[in-house]
């Protein structure tokens, strides 16, 4: 990948993205920006991008904040009982996956705006064969983002980015019941919904 | 099973499969159907095993504390009423590999008696790199009969059988 289309593409994305200008993406090359721009949605290949990314721009730090998240949350969901030596309390459990999340990223409000680029890029690179772990807590994540700031409107840009193909929209189909019956403390679940 | 399909003992039995299958694989249907198929017939295949037709007789070891959704209901019924066959050919136990303490990790609290091991697809994140990593197991998966299921990503879940027929703890 050259330098010069991809500082153009970062910029277009970042304010696509509805960043301020002067937030969107530095223009050199590095692995977020051929995550967000090149490759499918791939967990291991975002975690992959943060680990060699220079961590001191926020994008970075963003990315590194979204990374751990997803993988908060996919360890709060599968809660790999079998393993577990007793007492296992599932509900503090549970709970300290919550609490770890909040504290890494929902705190960070600042970040708001590249949590929800980078995951409405992710949407948009959906494909039938990403990876699931990443895929369902895309929609979850930018559901408790509006939930802490809801003129984010995050979840209504992730959702309108997924392709218009007949898996994407069994998965916000999905995602909207999950949310709705399991975890409507989340935030506004309607806004789960596809275009009509 | 031996319970009448949509008898209330079917509906009931169907409803605790489902609770159970949403708590230990949330989410994972949209990537692998396959996975809480799988997770969802180790209950049933250690129901066969213990002589019950009761789901909740034969869920220790699960977590079930979760609303059952829509799709998890179709797949309890499914398994239940053995319109969804067992991809697991039996498998009575299962984990996740990339939840499991990896080496150097804290261990306490989980079960690693069965040592080390490499799954692809287990990686941590170092300085520059994603590399590969090795994860803890737990005892049975050094003793029992794995069982490969299609389309469940090894890092995801690894499953196994109890050797023999007899009751399954």
């Amino acid at each position: 990948m050259s330098i010069k289309p991809l500082s153009v593409g970062l910029i277009v994305l970042g304010v696509m993205a509805g960043l301020p200008a002067s937030l969107s993406f530095a223009a050199d090359v590095d692995p977020y920006a051929d995550v967000l721009n090149d490759d499918p949605a791939s967990f291991n290949g975002l975690i992959g991008a943060a680990a060699r990314m220079s961590c001191t721009r926020i994008e970075c730090l963003a990315l590194d904040d979204l990374m751990n998240g997803f993988d908060t949350l996919f360890k709060r969901d599968v809660p790999n009982t079998m393993i577990r030596t007793e007492p296992f309390d599932y509900n503090k459990f549970v709970r300290e996956h919550n609490t770890k999340f909040r504290k890494t990223v929902l705190v960070h409000r600042d970040r708001f705006p590249y949590y929800c680029a980078a995951l409405t890029k992710l949407a948009t690179h959906y494909h039938i064969n990403t990876n699931g772990t990443l895929l369902y807590r895309l929609i979850e994540i930018p559901v408790r983002l509006d939930g802490v700031d809801p003129s984010l409107h995050c979840t209504t840009r992730v959702i309108a980015a997924f392709p218009d193909k007949n898996d994407a929209r069994e998965i916000v189909k999905g995602a909207h019941e999950d949310c709705t019956t399991t975890h409507p403390h989340w935030g506004d679940c309607k806004a789960i919904a596809l275009p009509q | 099973m031996a319970e009448t399909p949509n008898s209330s003992a079917f509906n009931r039995n169907v409803q605790l499969l489902a609770k159970l299958i949403v708590t230990e694989t949330d989410g994972l249907e949209k990537d692998s159907p396959n996975a809480p198929i799988a997770v969802g017939w180790t209950v049933v295949n250690r129901m066969k095993r213990n002589g019950t037709t009761h789901i909740d007789q034969a869920w220790h070891g699960y977590r079930h504390g979760k609303n059952a959704t829509a799709t998890a209901i179709a797949t309890a019924k499914g398994i239940l009423n053995g319109t969804i066959p067992d991809p697991s050919d039996g498998a009575t136990h299962f984990y996740t590999p990339n939840i499991m303490p990896k080496e150097g990790d804290d261990t306490d609290g989980c079960d690693v008696s069965g040592g080390l091991e490499s799954v692809p697809g287990v990686v941590v994140k170092g300085d520059k790199i994603v590399k590969p990593v090795r994860n803890y197991r737990p005892g049975f998966a050094a003793s029992f009969t794995e069982k490969a299921v299609f389309g469940v990503p090894p890092a995801v879940f690894k499953l196994y059988q109890q050797p023999g027929t007899g009751h399954v703890h």
